[in-house]
């Protein structure tokens, strides 16, 4: 899967900068633009659809999560254009939750406990990807552009960590003896994959000469944790927008 | 700016979808009363090896008893709470908990406990059927002993009876097998918590899981009904330390070198002392500790009176509570030793006055 988005990277990439170089020669400039941006992600690790086992979500907030990007865009038609770029995504996010009989497997180094695990979860996400989003980008004749596409990204630092309280785990499953847990934490931050892709769409408006004010979503098409990772017992996907500001030159 | 309210919309959806709650999964018995004038000493619900491990009067035991019982929410039991049970030949009664998550049920073997005439061999032990660690049990299969092996199965070491500190073992004094106590590794998961060292352990009376990770000291629940009052505590063992004695932050500390613990504390019940307290506590009448914990190649025999407290005068009615406690290091509690140091004993009496 990886290797057909690298190439399909690499083919859209070429092309458009083969096509960038081409309408350079005939016409310069016009067709031809750059942009940067800068914004805040809003969102989350998130289940598509909530298990039953988490009861109530006592507190979200989405943490330090800026975004910085370049992109460079090529219109090939009044209304038509294609776009690639490069931007640091920090995703960060802190959800604590209220869980029951919450099922997990934790294993390091040969050593493991399984149980399941009920009362207060807090998770806490600061990951930084490094992503390229590649889109196909429509230009209204009222200064609005639409963008839709997808995006790979590379995780350049991962944190994923939190913790259990007030609560306990029952050994092995929901028959397993009870073990009272006051506090105790967890750090899963190489058990992420380093790399994801997904959908990526996008709009903004002109609002002020060459500055624009945009809204995105990435939307992460593969679970942040590899089927072998067994710590939480639903598959979680990076689910963010963001709200920001470019600028065309 | 409509998107960003969107957003928040989003977030706000996703918070929305919470699902019904799931049937309660647990069957747990919690706890199980008997008319206190009926026991010699406190009921233990042995959780982790689902016993329920009962210690009656002989009056009580011939006419049986009327438990009342608490279960997990919703849960369901048979033979139900404030029916009547009597002890066969095989002294056992078997409870039945089905949750309301009907699929789920578990058994629980009640067991009275006869505590008989304090002579131990390490000749019959059991296995526990999830995590593999091995009990000894008396001849009539009851658990008078309990390990620290509970709590380290707790830090996932490999389910086999040899990744557990306390085992049986047939280099013995006497008979088939005794008690083999080795200091072990922890493992990378203990080492979150800080434990690096696991000392064997083996002590009269029951291990707690519940409270193993918020107060590991309390886990270890000391002692059975005494009937009478101790003179002497006899056994066998034999010790090899291990090479290298380190600190409970893994610090090698040289020219330390690990010493076993055996020892006996005679105490007012019938509350159980754990290991906060079994030092320490004024309910403590007599001990009789072995005081040389160096190595010991071959088995040796060891015969140490009690000592009481000074001005201690027996009293009618209360109930004695008397506990065995061997470790193969003897700062274990506190995860202080050397891996690999080894403790076998074999044949512990107590001697009546």
């Amino acid at each position: 899967m990886h290797k057909y988005l690298l190439l399909a990277t690499m083919f859209l990439g070429s092309a458009t900068v083969t096509l960038a170089q081409q309408n350079n020669d005939e016409d310069k400039g016009s067709k031809f633009e750059h942009t940067v941006h800068i914004g805040y992600n809003i969102g989350g690790l998130a289940p598509l659809s909530f298990p039953n086992t988490i009861r109530k979500i006592n507190s979200y907030s989405p943490g330090p999560s800026p975004s910085i990007g370049y992109e460079l865009n090529y219109r090939f038609q009044k209304n038509w254009g294609i776009g690639i770029g490069v931007s640091i995504d920090w995703k960060s996010m802190n959800v604590q939750d209220s869980v029951q009989y919450f099922h997990t497997l934790v294993s390091v180094d040969g050593s493991s406990i399984e149980g399941d695990f009920s009362g207060t979860n807090t998770t806490n996400v600061r990951n930084i990807y490094l992503a390229v989003p590649i889109q196909a980008i429509y230009l209204s004749d009222n200064n609005w552009r639409l963008k839709l596409g997808f995006y790979l990204a590379k995780l350049i630092r991962p944190s994923f960590y939190g913790s259990v309280s007030d609560g306990y785990l029952r050994k092995g499953d929901s028959l397993g003896e009870k073990i009272i847990i006051d506090h105790a934490t967890f750090s899963f931050n190489d058990n992420q994959r380093t790399f994801d892709f997904g959908v990526a769409a996008g709009a903004e408006k002109l609002i002020y000469k060459s500055f624009a004010a945009k809204a995105d979503l990435k939307w992460g098409l593969q679970p942040v944790f590899p089927n072998s990772f067994t710590g939480i017992s639903f598959n979680m996907y990076n689910i963010f927008g963001t709200i920001g500001l470019a600028y065309h030159f | 700016m409509r998107l960003p309210i969107l957003l928040f919309a989003f977030v706000l959806l996703l918070g929305s979808c919470i699902k019904d709650a799931p049937a309660n999964p647990e069957a747990d018995i919690e706890s199980f009363d008997v008319n206190p004038d009926m026991l010699t000493g406190q009921t233990f619900i042995d959780q982790a090896n689902r016993k329920i491990l009962l210690y009656l009067t002989n009056e009580a035991y011939e006419n049986g008893v009327t438990p009342i019982l608490s279960l997990s929410k919703n849960a369901k039991v048979t033979p139900a709470s404030g029916e009547k049970i009597t002890f066969g030949n095989n002294k056992e009664v078997t409870y039945t908990v089905t949750a309301e998550q009907s699929t789920n049920k578990k058994t629980y073997i009640v067991q009275v406990v006869n505590v008989g005439d304090w002579s131990f061999d390490f000749e019959k032990w059991q296995q526990n059927s999830v995590d593999k660690y091995e009990y000894p049990v008396e001849d009539d299969l009851t658990s008078l002993w309990s390990s620290g092996n509970p709590g380290v199965a707790l830090s996932g070491v490999p389910k086999e009876v040899l990744a557990y500190p306390t085992r049986s073992t047939t280099d013995g004094y006497l008979g088939t097998k005794a008690a083999e106590m080795v200091t072990i590794k922890g493992t990378a998961l203990s080492a979150f918590v800080g434990i690096y060292l696991y000392a064997g352990s083996l002590f009269i009376g029951n291990f707690n899981s519940s409270v193993v990770l918020t107060e590991p000291l309390a886990a270890t629940e000391f002692g059975g009904p005494y009937v009478g009052l101790p003179d002497r505590f006899t056994g066998y063992y034999k010790y090899t330390p291990g090479p290298a004695y380190q600190d409970e932050h893994q610090n090698i500390i040289s020219n330390k070198v690990d010493e076993c613990a055996i020892y006996a504390v005679l105490f007012e019940g019938p509350e159980r002392l754990n290991g906060t307290n079994i030092n320490t506590s004024d309910r403590v009448i007599a001990t009789a500790k072995l005081n040389d914990g160096s190595a010991k190649a071959n088995f040796t025999k060891f015969d140490i009176p009690f000592v009481y407290k000074t001005g201690w005068m027996p009293a009618t009615g209360k109930n004695l509570m008397l506990t065995i406690v061997a470790s193969s290091s003897k700062d274990g509690d506190h995860y202080k030793g050397a891996l690999g140091s080894r403790l076998v004993v074999d044949h512990l009496s107590v001697i009546p006055k």
